[in-house]
């Protein structure tokens, strides 16, 4: 099956989700392949999943001094700080049937390439179901997909190196979620590439791209024209407006 | 009548699944229901259907009725929900309405 990888870029967060909406159509109209592509956020942010209440996961105003944005996410999962210097985001785009049908079992097939890129760079991780890659018990990774009129769009960050601190600041972590895992402090469950490796940023996109290559044949291409102005539509007119983000 | 209406919240992480917080309007029925949290649902935007079919619904709640209310819900859309079952989110909203 032939993908088309596109390498790791930054954009903001409205730009970021509404790229994935662009190529979601665009697979589904056939003028694109499938498509894996590497971003980061500038300025940093966060995503809240789709179902998520947005005052109840968000400290607004801590953002709005940090010049930190709040995107809404057309998946599901948790609400995720991406430092724009601290990691990698992914997203993989295809028509349904090329995954399997089972979404636990997508996820876990995903989610190995992911397993395999951190190999390389000497970290043993662990998918942990249903939707998170761990390291000695800690989330390095999470995970979050879609499936909408036959396009499957899956998207996860993999954590570099980790600010807790702002991370915690710009969060509202419910005691509800952190006592489950019986973890006193929520800056015991997070880690990043940078505790576990000295690579430099570098390799670990390298490494990313190599995982995310096993077994399909990679054609490296950039973005559509028309992808890239149908995401600047979706960033103005539907996630950066107040009605997207503030929905639930 | 407005002091009668009453709103309730509550919120609780599945055990091996996903947090699920419920917000519900009610006067002697359920008058409106918001969920959230970091479940997934498959298709999304049948969270309205699964919020809507709870309204009306009067107090104190049968929990084997609203369970399959949601149930219907669910079969007749070929939905998948991950992160919690119908039973835990109408254990949730019964807290709710406590």
């Amino acid at each position: 099956m032939k993908f088309r990888m596109i390498r790791f870029q930054k954009f903001s967060a409205f730009m970021n989700m509404a790229i994935d909406e662009a190529i979601m159509e665009s697979i589904r109209s056939g003028t694109s392949l499938p498509t894996i592509r590497f971003y980061g956020w500038s300025p940093s942010a966060i995503s809240i999943g789709f179902f998520q209440g947005l005052l109840n996961e968000v400290n607004l105003d801590a953002c709005q001094q940090a010049g930190v944005d709040v995107v809404r996410r057309l998946t599901g999962g948790g609400a995720v700080y991406h430092d724009s210097d601290g990691e990698v985001t992914y997203s993989i785009l295809g028509p349904v049937e090329i995954f399997p049908q089972k979404i636990l079992d997508s996820y876990r097939v995903i989610c190995s390439d992911i397993l395999f890129a951190l190999q390389l760079l000497g970290i043993q991780a662990n998918f942990e179901p249903i939707n998170d890659l761990t390291v000695d018990g800690k989330k390095i990774s999470g995970n979050a997909q879609t499936r909408r009129s036959g396009v499957l769009l899956q998207h996860g960050t993999i954590l570099y190196k980790v600010d807790v601190e702002t991370m915690f600041s710009l969060l509202n972590v419910s005691k509800e979620k952190i006592s489950d895992k019986l973890i006193s402090s929520v800056k015991k469950r997070v880690t990043s590439v940078d505790s576990y490796s000295s690579a430099p940023i570098q390799d670990f996109f390298e490494a990313m791209e190599k995982g995310f290559s096993r077994d399909r044949e990679i054609i490296y291409a950039e973005y559509t024209a028309e992808e890239l102005s149908r995401a600047r539509q979706l960033a103005e007119q539907k996630y950066s407006t107040n009605n997207w983000i503030g929905m639930r | 009548m407005s002091e009668q209406i009453k709103t309730g919240s509550s919120i609780k992480k599945i055990a091996g699944g996903k947090l699920v917080r419920v917000d519900v309007v009610y006067y002697q029925k359920i008058d409106c229901v918001k969920i959230t949290g970091d479940f997934f649902l498959h298709p999304e935007e049948l969270i309205t259907f699964i919020e809507e079919s709870l309204a009306g619904a009067e107090i104190p709640l049968s929990e084997e009725l609203l369970v399959k209310r949601v149930d219907a819900v669910l079969q007749d859309n070929h939905a998948t929900i991950i992160g919690f079952s119908p039973a835990d989110l109408i254990s949730v909203l019964m807290d709710a309405v406590k």
